[in-house]
């Protein structure tokens, strides 16, 4: 009894061994292992046999299918690596489908923006085609300010200009919302600058503006520290230089301290060990009352930010143009 | 704007390297750009006067000169041009090292020279010289160059638009002392005058005073035109002013040490005892010191005479009345014109000069007359002469300053920093505000004035910046409170662009993002309306229009691509397009567009070789749907223009277009220059979140048995599978679950203009066991319905498993 099942298991080990085919293996299977198979049948045994055997029968049986099942598995998985062609060899590499990312600086953007959600700022935007009015007349800017000239800003053909800054934003939303306020704007903007290796006439800024009763210039402070923490390391120092800025009073631009050479002097930071970065300040009064909130009550800070440049920084990259130029060979490098 | 480190010394006393000073001077807000160094130089380089100049007969423009350098003379030869007797030189004689190149003796066709005649270019103090460096008549021969300029350093400077007080030497010192704590002392002029009035004999008309509020001038006569003195001709031309002659020097020296720009007329020349303000009448002409003829217009204010005009108010002199070197007297303008008016006037010349800048920016009216005088009493000390008695000084209307009050506590609650009354007092009055004083036993309250060379501080909040930044920003603590309530969330469509961007990066594309611009040619055959928005004043024929469709710049990123011989191609741009529907103004669409081109799998061992193609696709997209939750979206075949006419499919979510799938067409491919097929996707984001669901809403699990038939059937090959698919889905019974396309096969065994189609349908029902009866039945009535609709017939032969 027991003798026939190992009989009968080795007849079907030998003949799916030999077998060549997907179809032969199947046929096989349903012959030793099927409904009505040799296998199965041998479990019609079962009642013929004494109290003490039985268990150990089935046992035996139920073995010897799942021998044969594995069997058959393994048959197959070798059938069609014999119809690839190929030689099985756990070596090879394994098989891969195509790698993607996100463009450095959309990366940048979601992290920028995770940053400055956790610290309570709303998400906002505006459109690239802009009115004079939101991009510099509300902006506090002189009617007669170089910036707006034709040799600076992109104007389309009935008199609108594509945004030189997010800063239009500000407006777009103080003037929908009551104070308080708190939002980030990233974007694109457009410069007629002459396109070299730190110009393009595109770029992406990130304009974050904060409307409170207290709000102070340490609070900016604390705030674009944590951002440089975040996003360029802890060690990365910040500081304040007094600047001009026709919607800002008072006006800075920050600088962070160099990453590339740890403040020793390099050709980034032109040996000083700091690296400029944007513009920031305590919003004018003169913007607060264009969008009808009273400076006496209400004030803040507003700041920008160059996404290339950050990023240009981060990873060392030192030509803007290859941001816009998309070469795979570059955009494959930032598969995180 | 340029300061000498030595200059700016005699003005305010400090006790800092050229480094500390510029980093001071960079953290109150003139930033430093760059340091120059000039001199020390070689003692054995010293002033020479020439004797004899011969010309060498057989050698044209070889000239040999007999030079004094103080007792010693030397033989030189020179082919300078403007080499003549009684002329004072600067010498190096052999020997002498001249930035690190000693001198040495020379012999040229058997004659000796014994060093060189030297240029500015050679110590450093012009770009390229011509010439060599000619000195003013009152230098001593055989003084060294070194004891009478030693060594200097210029900062430069970037002077921010707001600062005009900062473009000049007396201002940066202002600037000094208020960070070390000092009050500049502003020079004071004793002016020598003879008895002959210059008002009685001169009179100045203002046409309109809104344009020139104030017009001064000084008359000085019996001066003596010479070069400078080699100080001063270093100094401007380290400063980056060209020396000219001993008169000119003096007013551009004047206009560098106190921001007023001079102008010096020849009185002869100028023939007239009237000065005139007046507005140009169109067409009217004036040959500028540049020498060129300018057409003027009603924009541009003219110094005239009564006769003619002789200068370009504020921007430029005129050659018919310029100094030269007769000339013995002078009328030396100083005048406060309207910032707007030259500004103006120089965008319609197209001219622009270092003093049209300052007055451009606004220079202090005040300071006008005293700025004459000083001038007038340098000039004498340069060129001799003597001074009329008097100053024409026209000002009908006193700029006076404006009162400002400073609230203490404002001060602290907008830099979050706390700076005593007592400092905030001092650092006013160091800035050259007058009348600074607390009201009140707080203290709290300080009120000042702000002089007029000070035009860009009018409020309280811009006394707040000149405190704040002279104190320092560095003094201010990083502050780190939590704000307010928290935002609520993220926008939708931000959230649903980045899911869809994870996905896509998930499955093997990379994102690109590219200049929304683009030619005419290019865009418009991807433009939905009919015209493109054109800009005004493009940077190059390259980006003359804004993008209508993400396509075209797809294109030009994989043909890149293409030419880095990279063939495997998977990429995706989500972004603003730009559209203007014709009437209601512009729209910014957020889309998505995807290419493919290449392999469909990378180059491996087991992987399908083939190239990609629209199902590919097709696929991915149908897999994205369900990461994007969004309802009911299905292809349907559309002719597109820019797609194959046998691929070209819109993509339709809930019966609304929202976008297109399809293979590039050939007309396209050519004009883009790319030979690969190219499978394209675009989809309006915003048009697709609106079929989005934000939620997802549990279905009980349907726990019983599944029942799977198949069904293979012959059709016509022009009958689109979604018809038959839709059919399937669309047959009435509460036991179909669903279907699945698992075969299409055209070829052998199926007539030719036929194609054969598999399905496998799944039964089931919730709430009961199907019988085999029940299923059978069903499938049947299904089938033959299927079948009967779309002319379908069973495959003859049924193949074996």
């Amino acid at each position: 009894m027991h003798n026939e099942v190992e009989i009968t298991l080795k007849e079907a080990l030998e003949l799916l061994e030999n077998a060549s085919s997907e179809s032969d293996i199947l046929r096989i299977k349903g012959v030793y292992v099927g409904k009505n198979g040799k296998i199965t049948q041998l479990l019609k045994l079962i009642p013929t046999l004494n109290a003490d055997e039985k268990p150990v029968f089935g046992q035996q049986v139920n073995k010897a299918k799942e021998k044969i099942v594995e069997k058959v598995e393994s048959c197959l998985e070798q059938i069609k690596v014999k119809r690839t062609g190929s030689v099985p060899d756990q070596t090879l590499p394994g098989r891969r489908n195509w790698l993607g990312s996100r463009h450095p600086i959309s990366a940048m953007v979601n992290q920028i923006v995770e940053v400055f959600y956790g610290m309570g700022f709303e998400l906002a935007g505006g459109p690239d085609i802009e009115t004079e009015y939101y991009n510099f007349d509300a902006l506090n800017t002189p009617a007669d300010h170089p910036s707006r000239d034709l040799n600076d800003t992109f104007y389309t053909k009935n008199g609108m200009l594509l945004r030189t800054q997010t800063s239009p934003v500000q407006i777009r939303v103080m003037k929908q919302q009551e104070p308080p306020v708190r939002i980030i704007a990233p974007g694109r903007c457009y410069r007629r600058d002459t396109i070299d290796a730190s110009h393009h006439i595109l770029f992406t800024q990130v304009e974050g503006l904060f409307i409170d009763r207290e709000v102070t210039l340490a609070d900016l402070k604390g705030v674009l520290t944590t951002f440089a923490h975040r996003i360029l390391g802890p060690g990365v120092k910040i500081r304040f230089r007094p600047h001009f800025f026709p919607f800002t009073e008072p006006s800075v631009e920050y600088d962070f301290s160099c990453l590339i050479c740890q403040m020793k002097g390099c050709p980034v930071c032109k040996g000083t060990g700091w690296v400029e970065i944007s513009g920031a300040g305590m919003v004018d009064p003169a913007v607060l009352k264009e969008v009808g909130y009273d400076p006496e009550k209400w004030q803040g800070y507003a700041f920008g930010m160059g996404l290339e440049r950050i990023a240009m920084l981060k990873y060392g990259i030192n030509d803007i143009r290859l941001f816009l130029e998309n070469d795979l060979r570059f955009l494959k490098q930032f598969n995180f | 704007m340029k300061i000498s480190y030595n200059l700016l010394k005699s003005l305010i006393d400090f006790d800092l390297t050229p480094d500390e000073l510029a980093f001071k001077l960079t953290m109150s807000g003139s930033e430093v750009e760059n340091i120059s160094v000039f001199g020390p130089f070689d003692p054995m380089i010293k002033i020479g006067l020439i004797q004899e100049v011969k010309n060498l007969p057989d050698y044209e423009n070889l000239k040999l000169c007999q030079v004094d350098t103080g007792g010693n003379k030397l033989q030189l030869l020179s082919t300078a041009p403007n080499i003549f007797e009684g002329q004072k030189v600067i010498v190096a004689p052999a020997g002498a090292v001249i930035n690190g190149i000693t001198v040495e003796v020379k012999e040229f066709g058997g004659y000796r020279s014994q060093g060189m005649l030297v240029s500015k270019q050679e110590l450093g103090y012009e770009e390229k010289s011509a010439t060599i460096w000619e000195v003013g008549p009152n230098e001593v021969p055989g003084s060294q160059v070194n004891d009478l300029l030693g060594t200097d350093y210029v900062l430069e400077l970037e002077i921010t638009p707001n600062r005009p007080d900062c473009l000049c030497h007396l201002g940066i010192a202002r600037e000094v002392g208020a960070l070390l704590g000092k009050k500049l002392e502003i020079p004071q002029v004793q002016l020598v005058e003879t008895n002959e009035s210059a008002c009685e004999l001169y009179r100045v008309e203002i046409q309109d005073p809104a344009d020139c509020p104030r017009y001064a001038c000084r008359i000085i006569k019996g001066l003596k035109v010479h070069p400078s003195s080699l100080y001063l001709q270093s100094l401007l031309q380290s400063l980056g002013t060209r020396s000219i002659n001993n008169v000119v020097d003096a007013t551009n020296y004047s206009n560098l040490l106190l921001n007023q720009p001079m102008h010096a007329f020849d009185l002869e020349k100028l023939n007239s005892r009237k000065i005139i303000v007046r507005r140009a009448s169109a067409g009217e002409k004036i040959n500028t010191l540049d020498e060129v003829e300018r057409e003027l217009s009603g924009e541009v204010l003219l110094i005239s005479t009564p006769e003619r005009p002789v200068a370009i108010a504020g921007i430029m002199g005129g050659t018919e009345t310029e100094v030269d070197s007769n000339t013995t007297s002078i009328l030396l303008e100083s005048a406060y014109f309207d910032p707007v008016r030259v500004r103006k006037g120089s965008k319609f010349l197209s001219l622009s000069s270092e003093s049209s800048q300052r007055f451009e920016r606004g220079i202090d009216p005040n300071k006008v007359a005293w700025a004459a005088d000083f001038c007038a009493d340098y000039l004498v000390s340069v060129a001799g002469g003597h001074v009329l008695k008097g100053i024409v000084d026209h000002y009908p209307r006193k700029i006076e300053p404006i009162s400002i009050k400073l609230r203490q506590s404002k001060l602290h609650s907008l830099l979050g920093l706390y700076i005593p009354p007592n400092r905030t007092i001092q650092i006013l009055e160091s800035l050259g505000f007058g009348g600074v004083q607390a009201l009140g036993a707080s203290m709290d309250i300080i009120r000042c004035e702000a002089p007029t060379f000070r035009p860009d501080v009018t409020r309280e909040t811009d006394l707040i910046e000149e405190v704040g930044r002279i104190y320092g920003y560095h003094e201010i603590e990083p502050c780190f409170r939590p704000g307010g309530k928290l935002s609520a969330e993220l926008p939708e469509i931000f959230k649903f662009s980045n899911r869809a961007a994870e996905y896509l990066t998930n499955n093997g594309y990379y994102e690109i993002t590219t200049v929304a611009m683009g030619t005419h040619e290019d865009l418009q055959p991807f433009n939905p309306y009919e015209s493109l928005i054109s800009l005004a004043n493009p940077t190059s024929a390259d980006f003359e229009c804004l993008r209508p469709s993400l396509k075209p710049l797809m294109l030009q990123t994989v043909l890149y691509n293409l030419k880095q011989k990279i063939e495997d191609i998977r990429l995706f741009e989500i972004g603003n397009v730009y559209h203007d529907p014709g009437g209601k103004g512009y729209n910014e669409p957020l889309m998505l567009c995807i290419g493919i081109c290449g392999r469909r799998k990378p180059l491996g061992w087991t992987a399908d070789q083939e190239e990609t193609d629209l199902f590919d696709l097709k696929g991915d997209l149908e897999n994205l749907w369900p990461k994007l939750n969004t309802q009911k979206v299905i292809f349907k075949p559309k002719q597109f223009p820019f797609f194959n006419p046998d691929f070209s499919l819109e993509i339709l979510a809930e019966d609304e277009t929202v976008g297109e799938i399809g293979l590039l067409s050939d007309s396209i491919k050519k004009h883009f220059d790319i030979d690969k097929k190219l499978f394209l996707a675009e989809i309006n984001l915003d048009k697709l979140l609106k079929h989005s669901l934000k939620s997802i809403s549990f279905k009980e699990i349907n726990r019983m048995p599944v029942t799977r038939r198949d069904l293979v059937i012959i059709v016509d090959e022009n009958l689109p599978c979604s018809k038959i698919l839709e059919a399937i889905q669309g047959f009435r019974g509460d036991i179909f679950e669903s279907v699945e396309l698992f075969d299409f096969y055209m070829g052998k065994n199926v007539p030719s203009g036929k194609k054969s189609l598999g399905f496998t349908l799944t039964y089931s029902n919730p709430r009961r066991t199907l019988t085999t009866e029940e299923v059978n039945d069903f499938h049947n009535k299904l089938s033959d319905s299927v079948l009967e609709s779309f002319g379908g017939i069973l495959p003859t032969k049924k193949e074996t498993m």
